[in-house]
C-alpha cells in the first residue's frame, strides 16, 4: 500500500513538472515520423526510437529528480516515515516505467504496429526502461549537480549502449552479449526481424540477471550515500 | 580591482573544473567535431556494410551535427543557471553591483561565444562543406542567438532543474526544422519558418548554391533569432 501511494506520488510529481506533456508531444512526433517512413524502415526506425529515447528516460530525468529531492532535504524527511528504501526505489522505478510503456504502447498503437512476438517485445521494452532507470540511479545516489550526473553517468551510459554498433551492422563482436543492452535490442527487434527461440530465451535470462546485479547495487549505494550520507 | 565579471568568471570556473562539468562542455562538441573529422571513412564504411550512399545527404548531416554543440552549451548553461536557482545563489547575486541583468548577460555570452566558435571550428577544421567565409560569421551569428535561445527557453519556463530537462526534450523539437528544410519538397515547409534552425537550413542550402537569397536568409533569420531571444528574455524577466 506504501509502495503504492509513493508510485502515485511519484507519477503526480512527474506530471507536475511536464514530463507527461513532453512525452505527449514526442509520442505524437514518433508516430508521425513512422507513418511517413517506407515500410521496410519502420521495424529498425522503432526499435532505435525505442532504445535512444522512450526506454531511456528513466536514465535521463533521475538524476535531476533525486538532486532536487537532495536539495530540498525531501529524503532525510522521507525516511522517518514508515517509507522503506526498496519502497522509495520501486515507486521511482515503477513510475517511469509506467510512463515508458505508455508512450512505447502508445507509438505502436499511433503508428499500426504488431506482430506475433509482442510478448517479447513488451517483455523488452519494460526491462529496457527498468535496466536504464537503474544505471541512472547508480550515479544518482553521488551526483552533486544535474552536469555533474551527466558527467559520470554519461561515459558509462554510451559504453552500455555499444551493441547498438552491431544493430546497425558496423561492427560486431560476441563480448556484446554480456551487455544488457544486446538482450533489449533484441527483444525491441523482435516484432520485424526473426529471432532463434534461444535468443530470446538468452535475452530474457540476460535481463533478469542484470536486473538482479543492479537493483542490489543500488540499493547499497542509496543506503550508504542517500539514506545514510556521512 | 576586480570587475564583478571577472570575479564570476573566475567562480565558474572553478566550478566546471571541480564538478567536472567542463568534461561534459567539451566532450559532446569535441565528440561531434571527430565524428565530422571521421565523416569521409563512415560514409565509406556505410556505403561498403550497408550499400547505402550518404554522399548526397552531406551538407544536411554537416548542418544538422554542427548546430549540435550549441544545443548542448545551452543546456549546460541553462542547468547553471537552473542548479544555481534552485541553491538561491541568483537572489545572492541580485543585491551585489551585478546584479541580476549583469549575472544572465554574462550566463547567456558564454554559450553563444563558445557555440559560435565551435560552429567556425567544425565547418573549416573538417572542411567537409565548401563555405564562404562571410556567410560562415553571418551562420555563426545565428548559431550564437540560438544557443542563447536554448539557455533562456530552458530557465524561463522550468520552476527546477527537473522541469528544465523535461522542456530540454521539448527544445530538440526545434531542430526537426533542419530536415523539414532539407527533405519536405513542398511549400508547406515554410510553415516551421518561425523555428530559427529553419532559417540556419536555408543559409546553408542557399550558400552552397551561390544564390543571392543567401542574404535574404541571414537578415531573415538574424530577425527570428533576435525576436524570439527578446521574448524568451522579456518572459524570464518579468518572472523573476
Amino acid at each position: 500500500m506504501r509502495l503504492l501511494a509513493a508510485m502515485v506520488q511519484d507519477i503526480r510529481f512527474q506530471f507536475r513538472h511536464g514530463f507527461y506533456y513532453a512525452y505527449a508531444i514526442l509520442t505524437i512526433l514518433y508516430i508521425i515520423v513512422l507513418r511517413l517512413l517506407p515500410g521496410t524502415m519502420v521495424y529498425p526506425a522503432l526499435t532505435l526510437i525505442l532504445f535512444t529515447d522512450i526506454c531511456t528516460l528513466g536514465f535521463f530525468f533521475i538524476g535531476a529528480i533525486v538532486l532536487l529531492e537532495r536539495g530540498q532535504n525531501l529524503t532525510e524527511s522521507l525516511f522517518i516515515t514508515p517509507l522503506r528504501l526498496h519502497e522509495y526505489l520501486l515507486a521511482k522505478i515503477l513510475s517511469f516505467l509506467f510512463l515508458a510503456t505508455l508512450s512505447a504502447l502508445l507509438i505502436m498503437l499511433g503508428a499500426s504496429i504488431g506482430g506475433k512476438d509482442l510478448m517479447w517485445f513488451v517483455f523488452g521494452a519494460v526491462f529496457s526502461a527498468l535496466i536504464y532507470t537503474l544505471f541512472g540511479l547508480i550515479f544518482a545516489a553521488r551526483a552533486r549537480h544535474v552536469n555533474d550526473y551527466f558527467v559520470k553517468s554519461l561515459g558509462a551510459g554510451l559504453l552500455i549502449s555499444l551493441p547498438i554498433l552491431a544493430y546497425v551492422r558496423l561492427f560486431d563482436t560476441p563480448l556484446f552479449y554480456l551487455f544488457p543492452t544486446r538482450a533489449t535490442l533484441i527483444l525491441l527487434d523482435v516484432l520485424g526481424t526473426d529471432y532463434a527461440l534461444s535468443e530470446k530465451l538468452f535475452s530474457v535470462a540476460s535481463l533478469l540477471i542484470w536486473f538482479l546485479i543492479l537493483g542490489s547495487w543500488v540499493y547499497q549505494r542509496f543506503n550508504k550515500y542517500v539514506r545514510h550520507p556521512a | 580591482m576586480k570587475t564583478p565579471i571577472a570575479v564570476l568568471a573566475r567562480g565558474d570556473l572553478k566550478l566546471v573544473v571541480r564538478d567536472s562539468t567542463l568534461v561534459l562542455a567539451l566532450f559532446g562538441p569535441l565528440a561531434i567535431t571527430l565524428l565530422l573529422w571521421c565523416l569521409p571513412e563512415i560514409e565509406i564504411l556505410i556505403r561498403d556494410r550497408l550499400s547505402f550512399d550518404t554522399a548526397p545527404y552531406r551538407l544536411f548531416i554537416v548542418s544538422f551535427l554542427s548546430l549540435i554543440p550549441g544545443m548542448l552549451f545551452a543546456m549546460i548553461y541553462g542547468f547553471i543557471i537552473l542548479d544555481e536557482r534552485d541553491e538561491d545563489v541568483i537572489d545572492f547575486i541580485s543585491i551585489t553591483p551585478l546584479r541580476k541583468e549583469g549575472y544572465l548577460t554574462y550566463k547567456l555570452i558564454m554559450p553563444m561565444l563558445l557555440s559560435a566558435g565551435f560552429f567556425l571550428m567544425i565547418i573549416y577544421a573538417t572542411a567537409l562543406i565548401q563555405l564562404n567565409p562571410i556567410h560562415a560569421i553571418g551562420i555563426a551569428s545565428m548559431v550564437a542567438l540560438e544557443a542563447a535561445i536554448g539557455t533562456l527557453f530552458l530557465v524561463t519556463f522550468s520552476e527546477n532543474k527537473v522541469e528544465g530537462l523535461a522542456f530540454s526534450k521539448v527544445m530538440g523539437i526545434m531542430y526537426l526544422a533542419i530536415p523539414l528544410v532539407f527533405f519536405w519538397n513542398s511549400g508547406w515547409h515554410w510553415l516551421s519558418a518561425f523555428l530559427p534552425p529553419f532559417w540556419i537550413a536555408k543559409a546553408f542550402i542557399h550558400s552552397q548554391m551561390g544564390s543571392i537569397w543567401i542574404w535574404g536568409d541571414l537578415f531573415f533569420g538574424t530577425a527570428v533569432h533576435l525576436a524570439v531571444l527578446l521574448y524568451f528574455l522579456r518572459t524570464f524577466l518579468r518572472r523573476q
